[in-house]
């Protein structure tokens, strides 16, 4: 949530979330549908590697998910103490 | 080939083909990894995969098609009504049960009474088997679900209380090597009693969402 509207790589985030790629991929496609997120291919520098995805938080998603992390705020230390906008 | 490429292979077959972008995408990503990482990273795949194929199917109204149902009943129903007939009919069943053999094989060792007892409550509560069988295929053949929900909750309940009064039973009065063990967990507690309770429930479900949801989904839907 640092870079909110930055363009990241599948594994990039798997990585920052420590979610493995079987989890995270289902809650990339459910963002995407519900127009959360934005994807799209983009080529890479290395000759002979594939195009590769990448991801970043629609205007509608960044506005729900600073919804979601007022909420945790309100719910008081416990939440807050899970969930953090980094 | 290795293993990741074979995860990726049933990925591919898995995967619904409105999804399969990404599912390249998750290959392309893999290309940037290797050994180990790259095997648990197709196996990722693999099961996002699996979560795509069965999302469909989870549309939380327990709505199955003819063809399932079919399955759920002889699954559920066939085995009980088996046992049913076998306690009730069969050679040492209650209706051969003559005076001498209740007095020889009953009565005179510690326990049988309670055998007995059992085996007697097995035959009206083995009724459950024919009478889930025939509102099994009835909802196959009709579309029509438990509508009477004393009736279903009659059907849902007995086989419970059956079913736990005989263990206690067994403990107190039945003979003294009766033991509740992993047979007879799996055996009387999950296939007789607490599968063909579950299709009771089913149907009665299916029956209160007839009229709001839609007809049963057609066999050849």
């Amino acid at each position: 949530m640092d870079e909110p509207r930055k363009w990241h790589h599948g594994y990039e985030l798997s990585k920052a979330t420590e979610l493995a790629s079987g989890t995270l991929y289902p809650i990339l496609m459910r963002l995407s549908d519900r127009g959360f997120l934005d994807h799209k291919w983009v080529e890479t520098p290395e000759a002979g590697r594939p195009a590769r995805h990448v991801y970043r938080l629609t205007a509608k998603g960044v506005a729900h998910a600073n919804e979601q992390f007022d909420l945790c705020d309100e719910a008081g230390a416990s939440a807050t103490g899970t969930v953090s906008r980094a | 080939m290795s293993l990741a490429a074979i995860l990726f292979g049933l990925a591919q077959r898995l995967m619904p083909p409105a999804r399969a972008e990404w599912l390249d995408a998750m290959r392309a990503e893999s290309d940037q990894l290797h050994g180990a990482e790259r095997t648990r990273w197709a196996f990722g795949s693999f099961v996002a995969a699996l979560k795509q194929r069965f999302a469909p199917m989870d549309t939380g109204n327990f709505r199955v098609s003819r063809w399932v149902m079919l399955v759920e009943t002889f699954g559920a129903f066939g085995p009980l009504t088996l046992g049913w007939w076998e306690i009730t009919f069969g050679g040492s069943g209650v209706l051969r049960i003559s005076p001498d053999v209740l007095v020889k094989a009953f009565l005179a060792y510690p326990g049988g009474p309670y055998i007995l007892a059992m085996q007697i409550a097995g035959g009206v509560v083995g009724l459950l088997g024919p009478i889930g069988l025939f509102l099994g295929l009835r909802y196959v053949l009709t579309g029509q679900g438990v509508r009477n929900r004393r009736f279903g909750w009659t059907l849902v309940t007995l086989p419970i209380v059956a079913h736990v009064m005989g263990t206690i039973a067994g403990y107190l009065v039945g003979p003294p090597d009766f033991n509740y063990s992993a047979f007879g967990f799996w055996f009387y507690t999950v296939m007789l009693t607490a599968v063909p309770v579950g299709v009771v429930w089913h149907l009665m479900v299916l029956a209160r969402s007839v009229s709001s949801i839609s007809p049963p989904v057609a066999a050849t839907a």
